[in-house]
């Protein structure tokens, strides 16, 4: 198997991280390619899509081609420990002591590197195709990304700063961003932001915007803007007049939303936006497009 | 008389800075005097307000001339807050040594549970002044928010006497050469080492007074958290998030935080029934591609709702008239107290 691409599925709370994720794995499956869903901070959300079993931190299968993992901190801090100190004993004696756990827990920055390092790990065993990571909302993402550079800020040297290096080192060559947000003020210039603040390397390897919950206009609405005629007969119905009011202007916002980005984010990458419907009930998923990022 | 409390709960992206911003102006249209406090690390009740608000200082906001109430609204930077308290328990020789402590340094920004362990002293000093009726609280989204309930109760642990003794402690603690012999000090060692582990030590001897202090306020935070006069309200947008939802109600839940009632945002325009009398067979086509555009809904889905805040043109919330016109929809059916209205309790 080659080398597994590894997708960080980025954006601000609620822009729907998990369903974006969810439907890439879908497509990637569906072509034949192997993939594994990595959700992290302990969540698990997406095994319920597939009217699977609760998500734990061992691999299970969801579907044909579609692997699933929920990555909490505690359990790879538990995970890591053991591999270093290599003795189940060792680990118990020292993390499960009562007044060394809080020290752990509140440590700076390990939280996101041992979340990344359980990432690295399943880039290394090679199973999969795509390693998919569903990451926390917006400035948490950002820190479980770059949660490797910062354990090398604080060990400075030794055996805790090789072992990071690694994982940045893969990190930084081996994964793409897609960064989901809605057409709307506030997450597109979230989105934006998250964009620039990447390092320059992630930068390069943003592969795709998604921007979520599209209201398309359907031809029937779009063509009674023009009809003049037919909008003064609406005139007579004062709640159906400011509803379809209220839709013109959402569509207007949108538009202006996605022309921004294009603008903002042209140079010097051309970055493909991809437009998802929203959903007009829940759990109705669209199946995802990606050939744009082939 | 001490302030009330309310917390405003909710996944992300469904308004909820927007939301409290009209929940606290709804109060203070009752001439409560209102304090609004954001703990998103993002700006967006500076966003949502269009104005400059300090970080860690109340700013006020001006409200029409007729209203008897007060607003006043303050983002949480908890890095300088984190600071600001520290020096304020240390002696001024030990705070150059604390302040370039590496491990503090860290902590400032990264350690986890930081933004919420100064939320919670942030939330006590501000009942302290006594300025407030209402403490208004935009929390981070649900995940975080589930760190915010439990920060009290980290602190208290992180900082409790025993675990500082111990950790300090010249004799057995993890500053002695007791410990730095024993397999704890060097399995820690392999983990996060050598270095980190001094300034570790480092870090909790000169931390002890402020970590005392911490540990007080924590408890009065969980006192706040606890008490029957503080509300939790849940706001939620149609049809998204409903699994994150459905976490963060259960976890509540086992936190024994009962819900005082659920605020539906953008909630959809309520179309009548397109009329008979309407015989324009275009007329009516386009009524009902209006009515399909909308979000689907029912109407026993909306009575789940005490307050519902109407989906709006969003210019219209970008100034404070427009946003206080908007509040104007909390004129609540029940009032907002969580004995008076367990028909909204789900």
């Amino acid at each position: 198997m080659p080398d597994a691409t590894i997708h960080f599925i980025m954006g601000k709370g609620g822009v729907g991280r998990s369903s974006t994720a969810t439907l890439i794995a879908e497509a990637f499956a569906k072509e034949g390619h192997s993939t594994i869903l990595v959700e992290c901070n302990g969540s698990s959300d997406i095994p319920e899509h597939f009217a699977g079993e609760q998500g734990s931190y061992t691999v299970q299968t969801l579907r044909p081609n579609i692997d699933h993992i929920s990555v909490s901190p505690m359990a790879a801090i538990e995970d890591y420990a053991i591999q270093q100190l290599k003795l189940r004993k060792l680990y118990t004696l020292i993390f499960e002591n009562r007044l060394v756990q809080p020290l752990i827990e509140a440590a700076p920055g390990l939280h996101d590197a041992v979340q990344l390092g359980k990432i690295y790990d399943l880039w290394m065993q090679k199973k999969w195709h795509h390693i998919i990571v569903d990451c926390p909302a917006t400035g948490h993402g950002l820190s479980l990304i770059n949660g490797a550079q910062t354990m090398m800020n604080i060990a400075k040297r030794g055996p805790l700063y090789e072992q990071n290096k690694l994982v940045d080192e893969v990190i930084r060559t081996q994964s793409r961003l897609i960064l989901v947000t809605l057409p709307e003020d506030l997450p597109c210039k979230e989105t934006l932001e998250l964009w620039q603040r990447m390092h320059v390397d992630f930068q390069q390897r943003t592969r795709g915007i998604i921007l979520n919950q599209w209201q398309e206009l359907s031809d029937m609405l779009k063509d009674s803007i023009q009809d003049t005629d037919l909008l003064t007969s609406l005139d007579a119905h004062p709640i159906y007049h400011s509803a379809f009011l209220l839709i013109l202007r959402t569509d207007t916002q949108q538009n202006h939303w996605l022309e921004w980005l294009q603008t903002n984010l042209a140079t010097p990458h051309q970055i493909p936006i991809l437009k998802y419907p929203k959903r007009s009930a829940p759990n109705t998923f669209i199946p995802l497009n990606i050939e744009a990022w082939r | 008389m001490s302030a009330a409390v309310i917390f405003m709960c909710g996944t992300g992206g469904v308004g909820k800075t927007t939301s409290s911003v009209a929940m606290a102006m709804a109060q203070a249209r009752k001439g409560k005097r209102c304090l609004l406090m954001t703990i998103d690390p993002a700006q967006r009740l500076a966003d949502a307000l269009h104005l400059k608000i300090k970080d860690n200082v109340p700013t006020p906001i001006a409200l029409p001339k007729d209203c008897k109430g007060s607003l006043s609204a303050m983002m949480l930077d908890a890095g300088l807050a984190f600071e600001s308290f520290s020096q304020q328990y240390t002696s001024p020789a030990n705070w150059t040594k604390l302040s370039n402590n590496r491990y503090f340094q860290f902590a400032k920004s990264n350690m986890g549970g930081i933004q919420e362990m100064m939320a919670v002293v942030k939330m006590i000093e501000l009942i302290d002044t006594n300025q407030y009726d209402l403490i208004v609280i935009d929390t981070p989204p649900a995940q975080n928010a589930q760190q915010f309930f439990e920060a009290p109760e980290k602190i208290q642990h992180l900082f409790s006497k025993s675990g500082l003794q111990w950790l300090t402690s010249k004799s057995s603690g993890f500053a002695s050469i007791n410990f730095a012999k024993s397999i704890i000090a060097k399995g820690l060692q392999v983990f996060l080492g050598r270095e980190t582990m001094t300034d570790i030590s480092d870090f909790f001897a000169l931390f002890t007074q402020s970590a005392l202090a911490l540990e007080h306020i924590a408890k009065r935070g969980q006192k706040v958290l606890q008490d029957p006069t503080t509300a939790y309200w849940l706001v939620e947008v149609p049809h998204r998030e409903i699994r994150q939802l459905k976490t963060l109600k259960a976890y509540l839940h086992t936190k024994q935080i009962t819900i005082t009632g659920r605020l539906l945002n953008k909630a959809p325009i309520v179309l009548p029934e397109i009329p008979n009398r309407v015989h324009d067979l275009r007329l009516r086509t386009l009524m009902r591609e209006i009515q399909q555009h909308q979000s689907t809904y029912d109407d026993q889905l909306l009575e789940q709702y005490a307050l519902q805040l109407p989906v709006t043109n969003p210019h219209n919330l970008e100034s404070i008239s427009g946003l206080w016109e908007w509040s104007s929809n909390l004129e609540v059916k029940q009032p907002i107290s969580p004995q008076s209205s367990p028909s909204s309790i789900h």
